[in-house]
């Protein structure tokens, strides 16, 4: 596939870029559900106050 | 050729800014994670604590400043050890009367707490340096006028710079927004408040050991600050300011996000605009006044932080208005294309390269969610469907102010530079 610039490669480096993005991003999604999942097990059942 | 090296440009500077977020969101986890293992523990016994001199300043706050010194009164903290000055600074108001009062009380008589009526310039910084001359504390601790210090924040600030006294020449703890559920506004703000201080402030001191300290809540070493000669009277933000000044004297910014200390946050558009643009302007000045240390033999610690900065406020900015700019204007051509298919978007991209925009786009946006309810999720309470909801609302509305503030700031930085005119001292407006 060449694109109007001619840069092949840079649809490579977009892919290889974006591929680790999302592992990044699934990564960083699962530690925050887990994390957010533990301090309302640990805290908010202490009936902490909202405001 | 032209338009396709912004787009490339808008896709590299894109995955940059979406690098530096999950790093620094891989930072927050590890500082985090840390902190929950660490429980607080305060100290019965505080004789080896050192002296601070707590200092207040005031320009007309007549509405906040009694119920900002009754918290500071109400620091758990060796009364003997805690000087505070209150600068009552060009008041044209009851701030100095009300403060005399309290000062009158009989709880408060035993206390070391001096007013200072002030007629003079400098604004904020000027106020600073006077009661500066007139500090006897080891440390000194800033709170601005409406703050409302939760009763250990000194203790915490003190704690962490005890840790590593000779590396340390400042601490600073985190601000909360007291009014976070006013308006949609205040909510907004909050939301920024916390991701700043949970993921980008514990990020950069987990991963470098970075800080900056902010305008309140924080200590710095009498010594040190009077070796800098105090606060830059020309600086707008003069907490930025400063702390390029420590950092390159080889010293750190600790963080202690235990000490915490509520602020009132602008309710209206127009406060909040004002406010923000001052802050833009002055980290522009600050920017600018400090890129030198990136061509020089400066630590990699003040490249990074000068790098940053520089980032944030003119790089990013800069990539987010080309691919904002791409985006509407394909958007509005693809709708004029419906009805006159022979014109073409000057923006078109016969390649695939124009979908990876799009990714890099999407990209962007879930990490901003995601960064913000990272932030929510270790603020105990804060992660509910309504800030959820509001995460994902506000890149479309509050975060594009954004924008609007830094085009508004930068186009001032230059009349200024050019004419040569000189900053005024904005205040932030205060209410009940």
């Amino acid at each position: 596939m060449q694109t109007a610039m001619g840069t092949h490669w840079f649809i490579i480096v977009c892919m290889v870029v974006t591929g680790f993005f999302a592992v990044a991003v699934l990564g960083l999604t699962i530690v925050t559900l887990r994390f957010r999942a533990k301090v309302i097990r640990d805290f908010d059942r202490r009936k902490w106050d909202d405001c | 050729m032209i338009v396709e090296g912004f787009l490339l440009f808008a896709i590299v500077s894109i995955w940059i800014a979406v690098f530096e977020s999950v790093v620094m969101m891989y930072g927050a986890i590890r500082f985090i994670r840390r902190e929950h293992r660490n429980p607080n523990a305060i100290p019965a016994d505080m004789d080896h604590f050192p002296t601070v001199t707590v200092m207040v300043p005031a320009h007309n706050e007549e509405i906040v400043i009694a119920t900002t010194v009754e918290h500071i009164l109400g620091l758990n903290y060796p009364q003997e050890k805690v000087q505070i000055i209150v600068i009552a600074d060009n008041c044209t108001d009851d701030t100095a009367g009300r403060l005399q009062r309290l000062k009158a009380r009989p709880a408060y008589q035993d206390r070391n707490l001096q007013i200072m009526e002030r007629v003079g310039t400098g604004g904020k910084s000027g106020a600073l340096n006077d009661a500066l001359k007139q500090a006897t504390g080891e440390w000194i601790c800033i709170y601005d006028a409406d703050a409302a210090p939760e009763r250990n924040a000194l203790f915490f600030l003190v704690q962490k710079a005890m840790e590593e006294p000779e590396k340390y020449g400042a601490v600073f703890g985190r601000n909360k927004a007291r009014n976070r559920n006013h308006n949609f506004l205040s909510s907004c703000i909050n939301l920024e408040l916390v991701t700043i201080q949970r993921v980008h402030h514990t990020g950069l001191w987990e991963l470098f050991k970075l800080g900056t300290i902010p305008g309140t809540n924080f200590i710095v070493r009498t010594a040190l600050m009077r070796e800098i000669g105090g606060w830059d009277e020309d600086a707008i933000t003069e907490d930025t300011a400063v702390s390029f000044e420590i950092l390159t004297r080889g010293q750190l910014i600790a963080l202690a996000p235990k000490a915490e200390a509520y602020q009132q946050e602008p309710e209206q558009l127009s406060v909040y605009m004002r406010q923000r643009e001052r802050w833009a302007k002055g980290n522009y000045r600050v920017v600018m006044d400090n890129l030198h240390h990136l061509f020089n033999t400066s630590s990699w610690r003040i490249k990074l932080h000068v790098l940053y900065y520089a980032a944030s406020y003119f790089w990013f900015m800069i990539a987010l208005i080309i691919s904002d700019i791409i985006f509407v204007v394909n958007i509005v051509y693809q709708i004029i294309g419906l009805f006159n298919p022979a014109v073409v978007s000057p923006f078109q991209f016969t390649s695939d390269v124009y979908i990876y925009l799009v990714i890099a786009w999407a990209l962007m946006y879930y990490i901003y969610v995601l960064q913000i309810n990272l932030a929510l999720a270790s603020d105990i309470g804060q992660s509910n469907t309504r800030n959820f909801i509001l995460s994902c609302v506000s890149y479309f509305t509050y975060a594009q102010l954004f924008l609007v503030i830094s085009l508004k700031a930068f186009y001032s930085m230059v009349v200024d530079r050019i004419s040569g005119r000189q900053n005024k001292w904005y205040k932030t407006q205060r209410f009940d």
